[in-house]
């Protein structure tokens, strides 16, 4: 009796693709996406900003030399606040500051006199990884430039001017969008279990179109996904979340996020035929993703190759706003990119889901 | 005048021809019914004349639209109560109705009136306002068909709307639908004779995707089955003389007159404990048409 039972469900598991593929693939999925987000660095290049208050011969050939070494990309700043601003909108990750008297203080040194020499490096609070790299760098650059062992003092210091150590802050933006994919295998399974129903065809015997159908679709998912979002950001807040951008960009780019998801939820459903197809492969599209996302973990200890593969999935846009809303207290400039694409791909999304759509109401 | 007309109607899904060839006239106010076994194209038929397939060759007409160019307007004109009982599950009676009502344009009071009256016939009344989950098969099937009705078509197309019903479901079913015949145009798919004898003004028998006899029930009979049949059980049916046969003990004459075998049997000694006759089925008439081998 149990051996019947047995070998009955052992072949419904097998003989059925998706349903193996979610449970094999999915794993390994994860298993390469930790392997490429925690393991080596790869060629990564660190985006440092310098500030040469000396401007002399010899901090202009130091700062020239620094810039040659692989790994590293120099941005010169005029002054401390630019440097700041771009910090805080994550376009430099660190900024070194050289002092005034370096270029006199380094040919003392070369005369033998027994002086120190003090840098300024302030980076990421959020990224210790990489600005204890970038610290590395600059000493042993440093000694070498000296050419003798010199008392270097590097004054480094993280940034912690617009966000605090709050946990809530950090994973609040990312647990929400999270929230927000959710929509994805929502809107695959809630269309293709009307498909497969055949709920879908009798509403098709009524003389609706396509558009209307998506929208018709599309819309109470996008109701949910307000409630979702006001429901998320309540507990954020009863959990001590602030937020130091505007909360109304900050909403825009959520609904931005509903929006693409509810798109590939509507694209989905309009390939899958049965729900046991559509759903899991939601899941197996929408869990790598989220990782790549820099939902859980930073983006920028990722390998190149899976950054550039992030970069093509809206989801890194999103969390790239929404976090740089939430801590820096970005302005709508430093954010504009994101948005544009996420608006872009939302369009590109709904009018594919449309497309789609018509192939569906008529056979 | 013709409500729904096809000509050359086909339809092939990768090489295999599901609708082959099909010319159907069929007149305003008709009951029309496509009979077949399993496969036979019937709801592929009828998918195409609701617009939701399109054919692969063949011209649709329903009332002055052409079904290909003009689905929007031929979905008005139209009705159509699906194979499988489809019904939002969550929502209760009066909810699918409305929305069925909404998508057809229709405004929220005639909805309600509409939808109480037809609630009402078919005792669906009393449990209209319990989710749709709730309800028996039969009347979700019941709620289905009435559905297909909300706005008024002029035209019905039912595919199979009896089918997995107890005796009593179906009957209800078919005493709702005798009251449109002369009103609608009715197009009715099913695999059970007795369904399509009941109700239909004309069978078109389908096999293979071809329409292989079209007529009144009456005249299919009357052509392809066997004449008036009478049984008898009894004693030394053995000895008789003359062309019978015998069948599971059973003498088979073919001939109505029961008064004359009664007569000639007693001469020739029988003892007849009974005596029934047979009419021709439309079962015998669609089992000689399309064979005895089983489909699909």
């Amino acid at each position: 009796m149990i051996l019947a039972l047995t070998s009955r469900n052992i072949k419904e598991i097998f003989r059925n693709r998706m349903r193996i593929g979610f449970l094999l693939g999915m794993p390994i999925a994860f298993m390469l996406i930790f392997n490429v987000a925690f393991g080596s660095s790869g060629e990564e290049i660190i985006n440092v900003g310098i500030i040469d208050l000396d401007n002399s011969e010899i901090s202009a050939t130091y700062i020239e030399n620094l810039g040659n070494i692989s790994g590293i990309n120099i941005i010169s700043y005029d002054n401390e606040e630019n440097a700041l601003k771009d910090l805080k909108d994550g376009n430099i990750l660190a900024y070194m500051t050289i002092p005034e008297h370096f270029g006199e203080n380094m040919m003392l040194i070369w005369n033998n006199s027994n002086l120190e020499i003090d840098l300024k490096i302030k980076y990421d609070e959020t990224l210790p990884n990489t600005a204890s790299k970038f610290i590395s760098i600059v000493t042993s650059y440093t000694l070498q430039f000296s050419r003798v062992s010199i008392p270097l003092r590097i004054d480094s210091e993280p940034i912690n001017i617009s966000y605090e150590k709050n946990l809530v802050n950090f994973f609040a933006p990312g647990i929400v969008i999270f929230g927000l994919m959710v929509l994805i295998p929502t809107a695959g399974g809630m269309i293709t279990h009307d498909k497969e129903k055949g709920f879908m065809e009798r509403i098709l015997t009524t003389p609706v179109t396509s558009t209307q159908i998506l929208l018709g679709y599309s819309l109470p998912l996008f109701i949910v996904a307000l409630i979702q979002i006001a429901t998320y950001m309540g507990v954020g807040f009863a959990l001590g979340m602030k937020i130091y951008g505007n909360i109304f960009l900050l909403f825009a780019v959520y609904i931005l996020t509903a929006l693409w998801c509810i798109g590939i939820g509507m694209i989905i459903s309009a390939w899958a035929k049965r729900e046991d197809q559509a759903e899991p492969f939601s899941w197996i599209f929408m869990i790598p993703v989220a990782m790549l996302s820099g939902l859980w973990f930073p983006l920028e200890n990722m390998h190149p190759v899976v950054k550039a593969i992030a970069n093509l999935f809206p989801s890194t846009y999103s969390v790239n706003a929404a976090r740089a809303l939430v801590l820096k207290g970005s302005e709508f400039s430093a954010i504009s990119n994101s948005i544009y694409i996420l608006v872009v791909t939302t369009v590109i999304l709904f009018l594919v889901g449309i497309f789609l759509f018509k192939k569906l109401v008529v056979k | 005048m013709i409500a729904i007309e096809t000509h050359g109607l086909t339809k092939e899904f990768n090489g295999l021809i599901a609708v082959d060839n099909l010319n159907l006239k069929i007149k305003k106010g008709e009951l029309f019914s496509l009979l077949g076994p399993n496969g036979a194209g019937k709801t592929t038929t009828i998918k195409m004349l609701s617009c939701l397939l399109n054919p692969t060759h063949g011209k649709i007409r329903i009332l002055e639209y052409d079904a290909v160019e003009q689905p929007y307007e031929v979905k008005k004109v139209i009705g159509v109560s699906p194979q499988e009982t489809v019904i939002s599950e969550f929502l209760n009676s009066w909810e699918n109705l409305e929305l069925i009502g909404r998508l057809h344009r229709m405004d929220k009071k005639t909805i309600k009136e509409r939808s109480k009256e037809l609630l009402e016939t078919l005792g669906l009344m009393e449990r209209a306002k319990d989710p749709v989950h709730k309800l028996s098969g039969g009347m979700k099937r019941r709620l289905s068909l009435i559905m297909a009705l909300i706005h008024d078509p002029a035209i019905l197309f039912l595919d199979e709307p009896t089918l997995g019903l107890d005796p009593q479901s179906r009957r209800a079913i078919w005493e709702y639908i005798r009251k449109f015949k002369g009103e609608k145009t009715i197009l009715l798919t099913t695999h059970y004779m007795e369904e399509a004898d009941q109700l239909s003004d004309r069978i078109g028998i389908i096999d293979e995707g071809r329409i292989v006899a079209l007529d009144t029930p009456e005249r299919l009979k009357e052509r392809y089955s066997k004449k008036k049949v009478v049984l008898v059980e009894g004693e030394n049916i053995e000895n008789v003389k003359g062309k019978y046969t015998i069948d599971n003990n059973r003498l088979v004459i073919e001939d109505g007159d029961i008064k004359g075998i009664v007569e000639r049997l007693s001469k020739e000694g029988v003892i007849i404990k009974s005596i029934k006759t047979e009419e021709p089925t439309l079962e015998e008439v669609f089992i000689e048409i399309t064979g005895k081998e089983l489909r699909e």
